[in-house]
This record gives C-alpha cells, sequence and structure tokens, in this order.
C-alpha cells in the first residue's frame, strides 16, 4: 500500500484517499480528531440546561447550555458507566441533569458525576467518583467566536481564533449583516442531506468553479425556459436570482477569484460572488443605515465572499446566512447538515430569501444540490472501482500568488483542491 | 338531486382529483399534475410536524407554480447530471378522509396516508401524511396546496427526486 506521502502530488490526488478505511480512520485522528470542528450556535442552547447533539467526527458529542447560564460545555455524549449514549433527541432540555437511561446514574450539566443509585455499592472500592472519565466526559476544548461553538479534541494547538485566522472576517460579517448585530438559527431543525461518498468531495466543489456552468446547466436551463414563456414585463422572479449565478460565465467565476489560507481554508469572491447581483431591500438597507451609519453599512454589505471554508467541518455563505457542517460517517458515508440563520432586526424578506436559497440550493430536495452529489458519486465509484488512479488538479497550476499567507487565483484555478490537500498532508504526516 | 346526492357527487369529484394527482405523479406527468393546482397554490414539504408557516423555517420543497414549471423542465433533463437516469416512481394512498367543513370560504380539506417508492440510483421509500386543501373554481376543483409530512423529514435524506 501507498505511504501516505506518495498519495498527495502537488498537482494531483490518489484515489486512495477517498476508498481506503485506514486512511479514513487516520483522518477521524489526525484531521478529525485535531481540527477545531464546528458544533453549533450559541442561539441553539439560550437557556440553562438547553442541548443539542451532533458528532465530532464519529465522537457523539452535546452542546449545553451550563446551569449557570453562561457556559456552553461540549460532552460527550455518553454515560460514564458502561458508555451508553444518554441523550437521543436531536435537541432538547436537561432539567438540571442528565440522566443515563440504562443504570440512571446522573450528571451536572458540565459532565461531572451528580448521583449513582443505590451508592453504597461504590463506597471503599477504589472507586474516584471525581474522575472526569465516569462523568460526561467534555471534550478537550471548547471556544466561542462571536456566538459560533468550535470543540477540538485535541487537548493542545492553536486557540481557535488563530485557527480560523482571516475566515474569521466570513463570520464577522455574517453577523454584522443583522441590524442589531445578532443572528439566530431558525429552528430545531435542518436539512440533512445523506452523502454516499467521502467528505472531501463535499469541501473539494465548494470552489471547484469549472462545474456550476456544466452540472447545473439542466437547473439555469429550466429558469431560462420558464422566464422565456413569461410576459417581457415581467416582475423579478425571485427563484431566478438564486439559481441563475449558478450558470454564470467562466468569466463570471474567473473574476471572483479565489483565496487559499493555510489550515485548508478558503474562499471564492471578496468583491463580487454569486451574491453580487441581489437585490437590496430598502427597508433593510434603512434598518443597516440606522444601526451602522451609511459608509459602515456599505462596507458590510460590499463584503462578497462566497462558500467561505472552515476546513474541514462547515462552509459558511455570510450574504445568505447559510452554514453547512460536515459530519464524516464512514469512508464512502458522509451527511452535510445545513442551516439557516435569522438576522435579528431585519425584515422579513431577508429571512424568506434565506430559506429560498437553502430549499433550492441546499435540500435534498432541491434542484442543485443532487447534481453535485451525482457527479460526487460517479467519481467515487470510478475510485472504488480502480478506474482512475489519480485525480487530476492542475488547472492554473503554478499561477498563484502568494501575500503572505494568503494564494491568490483566477476563480477556475484548482488552487483550491491543492491548497486542501496542503493541509490535508500537513495534518496526515 | 337530494343534498345526500349532492355531497355524493362532491365526494366523488374529490377522490377523482386525488387519483388524478397520484396518477400524474406516478407517470411523471408533470405539465398535468401542476395544472391541477389554482394559479397561487404551492406544494410544501416541511422539516417539522409542528412547522405552520414556510416562510419562518426551513421546508424541504415550497414550490408555488412557476418552480413546478422549472421542475417540470429540468425533469429528465440531460443537461442534470442526476437527471440522466429516469426517476420512476409509484405511491399508494390510503382511503382519503374529506372534510367540506374544516376551512373557512369553503375550502375543502382531505387527508390521506401516503407510501411513495421512488426509483432512481436505487430505490426508496417514503412514507408519511398529505394534506391537500381544494377550492371550488369555475373550472371545477382545483387544489390549492398539498402539504406532505414526510415521517423522516428530520433524518439524514438521500436526493429527492421527485414529488411525493
Ligand atoms: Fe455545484
Amino acid at each position: 500500500m501507498r505511504a501516505l506521502q506518495a498519495l498527495v502530488e502537488p498537482a494531483r490526488v490518489h484515489r486512495d484517499v477517498y476508498t481506503r478505511e485506514d486512511i479514513f480512520k487516520l483522518e477521524l485522528e489526525r484531521i478529525w480528531g485535531q481540527a477545531w470542528v464546528y458544533v453549533g450556535h450559541e442561539s441553539q442552547v439560550k437557556a440553562p440546561g438547553d442541548y443539542l447533539t451532533t458528532h465530532i467526527g464519529l465522537t457523539p458529542v452535546i452542546m449545553v447550555r451550563d446551569m449557570n447560564g453562561k457556559d456552553i460545555n461540549v460532552l460527550v455524549n455518553r454515560c460514564g458507566h458502561r458508555g451508553a449514549q444518554v441523550c437521543q433527541a436531536r435537541s432538547g432540555h436537561a432539567n438540571g441533569l442528565f440522566k443515563c437511561p440504562y443504570h440512571g446514574w446522573t450528571f451536572h450539566t458540565d459532565g461531572s458525576l451528580r448521583s449513582q443509585p443505590s451508592p453504597g455499592g461504590y463506597q471503599d472500592v477504589g472507586f474516584d467518583r471525581n474522575a472526569a472519565a465516569f462523568g460526561m466526559t467534555p471534550v478537550a476544548r471548547t471556544e466561542q467566536y462571536r456566538g459560533f461553538v468550535f470543540s477540538s479534541l485535541a487537548a493542545t494547538g492553536p486557540e481557535l481564533t488563530v485557527f480560523l485566522g482571516q475566515m474569521c472576517a466570513t463570520i464577522d460579517n455574517m453577523v454584522d449583516r443583522a441590524p442589531t448585530g445578532e443572528v439566530e438559527v431558525t429552528g430545531k431543525t435542518c436539512h440533512r442531506f445523506r452523502h454516499p461518498v467521502n467528505w472531501k468531495f463535499f469541501t473539494e466543489n465548494l470552489h471547484d468553479a469549472m462545474h456550476p456552468m456544466v452540472a447545473h446547466a439542466g437547473t439555469s436551463d429550466a429558469v431560462r425556459q420558464y422566464l422565456e414563456q413569461l410576459p417581457p414585463a415581467h416582475e423579478p422572479l425571485p427563484e431566478a436570482e438564486v439559481i441563475a449565478p449558478f450558470g454564470g460565465s467562466y468569466h463570471f467565476f474567473d473574476e471572483m477569484g479565489f483565496v487559499g489560507l493555510p489550515r485548508g481554508h478558503g474562499y471564492m469572491g471578496g468583491k463580487t460572488s454569486i451574491f453580487s447581483h441581489y437585490q437590496v431591500y430598502p427597508d433593510y438597507l434603512q434598518a443597516m443605515e440606522q444601526a451602522y451609519g451609511r459608509e459602515r453599512t456599505e462596507e458590510i454589505l460590499s463584503f462578497n465572499r462566497h462558500n467561505g471554508l472552515i476546513y474541514p467541518s462547515c462552509t459558511i455563505r455570510d450574504n445568505i446566512q447559510s452554514v453547512r457542517v460536515v459530519i464524516p460517517v464512514s469512508v464512502n458515508e458522509t451527511i452535510i447538515e445545513s442551516w439557516t440563520f435569522r438576522l435579528k432586526g431585519a425584515p422579513p424578506a431577508m429571512l424568506q430569501r434565506t430559506l429560498r436559497y437553502s430549499r433550492l440550493i441546499n435540500s435534498p430536495a432541491s434542484m442543485v444540490g443532487p447534481d453535485d452529489l451525482d457527479c460526487y458519486i460517479r467519481i467515487q465509484q470510478s475510485a472504488a472501482a480502480s478506474a482512475i488512479e489519480w485525480i487530476d488538479m492542475q488547472r492554473h497550476f503554478g499561477r498563484e500568488t502568494r501575500d503572505g499567507e494568503r494564494q491568490q487565483a483566477i476563480g477556475t484555478s484548482d488552487l483550491a483542491l491543492r491548497n486542501q490537500y496542503t493541509a490535508w498532508l500537513e495534518y496526515m504526516t | 338531486m337530494s343534498d345526500d346526492n349532492l355531497q355524493g357527487a362532491l365526494h366523488n369529484d374529490i377522490k377523482d382529483l386525488i387519483r388524478l394527482e397520484t396518477r400524474c405523479l406516478n407517470a411523471a406527468d408533470l405539465e398535468t399534475w401542476s395544472s391541477l393546482f389554482t394559479e397561487d397554490g404551492y406544494y410544501w414539504m416541511p422539516l417539522e410536524r409542528t412547522q405552520t408557516d414556510p416562510e419562518q423555517h426551513d421546508s424541504l420543497i415550497y414550490d408555488n407554480r412557476a418552480l413546478m414549471t422549472m421542475r417540470r423542465y429540468n425533469l429528465h433533463n440531460p443537461l442534470s447530471p442526476s437527471m440522466q437516469r429516469e426517476v420512476r416512481s409509484v405511491r399508494i394512498l390510503s382511503e382519503p378522509d374529506i372534510d367540506l367543513s374544516a376551512a373557512p370560504g369553503g375550502d375543502i380539506i382531505v387527508r390521506a396516508d401516503v407510501i411513495a417508492v421512488i426509483h432512481h440510483r436505487k430505490q426508496d421509500t417514503f412514507a408519511g401524511a398529505v394534506t391537500w386543501r381544494l377550492v371550488r373554481t369555475d373550472a371545477g376543483l382545483k387544489i390549492k396546496s398539498k402539504r406532505v409530512d414526510l415521517l423522516n423529514a428530520d433524518a439524514p435524506l438521500d436526493s429527492i427526486m421527485m414529488y411525493i
């Protein structure tokens, strides 16, 4: 079998990275077990005892608002006694404690052991009730950045803001787009799209600007056919506003550009993006100018990043207030969860557009996501069948420019892929 | 006709419409299917059973007539990678419950359970509860809205390639 270093070359990657079980296990340990992984947003656990369950890699975790009302704890979702998962619900409210349904051990919202039934059985037998392992162990590190909660399973490593680096600006911009400077998750559920493929196909597609005009041509064509049958002076179609940019030209995406950052992060756009031609609702503009003044409002609204990737766990579209979360399940299965956010203080039309975007692009029943997925499945099958050995990423190779830790290229460069594999190799070896 | 006969005839019309709607989806005939809706009609597949407003939270599908038409053009459009495979589907409905007095303004509420099997890359089974709101128009009965509450709307789902 090929060694890890031999799987990634500067401009191509070996199929094994998508298919080998042992590599997936190493990724869990060295990437998902090291990086800061997006867990949730503080608005999902407003009251003491509110919790949300999710995964960091394969590890089931609970994000819970501490009974002190201030802290947000991320605990491994398993009982310290025999290891049963404690919470089954996606979200809920722990009334001051978590209780394992098997033998009734209970835990405080900081994860420490609270009580055991008939505790005499543990007296004078050498049982250490304060040992973290007997609690619902908190994950090694949890930090928030402007309400976005990230955890790392590793005890050491860079702090969250260092890890995020210039991706902080993407989170800042999403929050700043709220006239009150606050965002909140819209509901208790989200789109959960099962991808029967390796997780990396999803992150690699985010800045693959050579695919929209081809893979989404059918959808753009459907919109065009519909528009053609409308009378010439029709109202602007909100659905077209969302879908049409996905049929943008090579030039459109080249102009947008791509910025690659350390640790695999990156984003498209900056000045122009898929959102450049979105209508600015007058009542929203007014609310923003009242809150921030004209100059600052212009600055916030002209920030035009698309698909900000915080490698490996999430991608943020600050302009449309959507966060997609990557949850690896196995070497060829991944769940993509899409959460939508409400800009507090913004008129309802803004949330309506966020929801429309998510239905039309992110939903498993959309006319965009299933086409991306279909292409990933085709590659996954070729790789598994050894029908292809090397996956190419040479486009505009070597033409990127470097400015400190930023690498920049025209939008249709494969720099995004190369940048992710540079990080992949750093994590893995 | 007596009142009983009138109501019997209305019940038959309602069941005919629901049967036709199911037949159109089974045949992937989205053109006829969407014509069964009013101009402002919509198809809604929420994420949460308790959801009352599609404009406050995410939905799997919330399609107006415009989107129904776009989906019709997209269906089996070879430019869409996922549509290069045929989408075949079949639905079985339970006997519909018809409520003529539930909604104000004379709208008719019909409920039934559905099991739908969609074959695309593989065969997927969906099940749920359907609620139609029907209206009487000059052109006969029309669907004002169809709501489908999937049993597993909040679970990880594969691509859903056809209305249920
Ligand atoms: Fe795409």
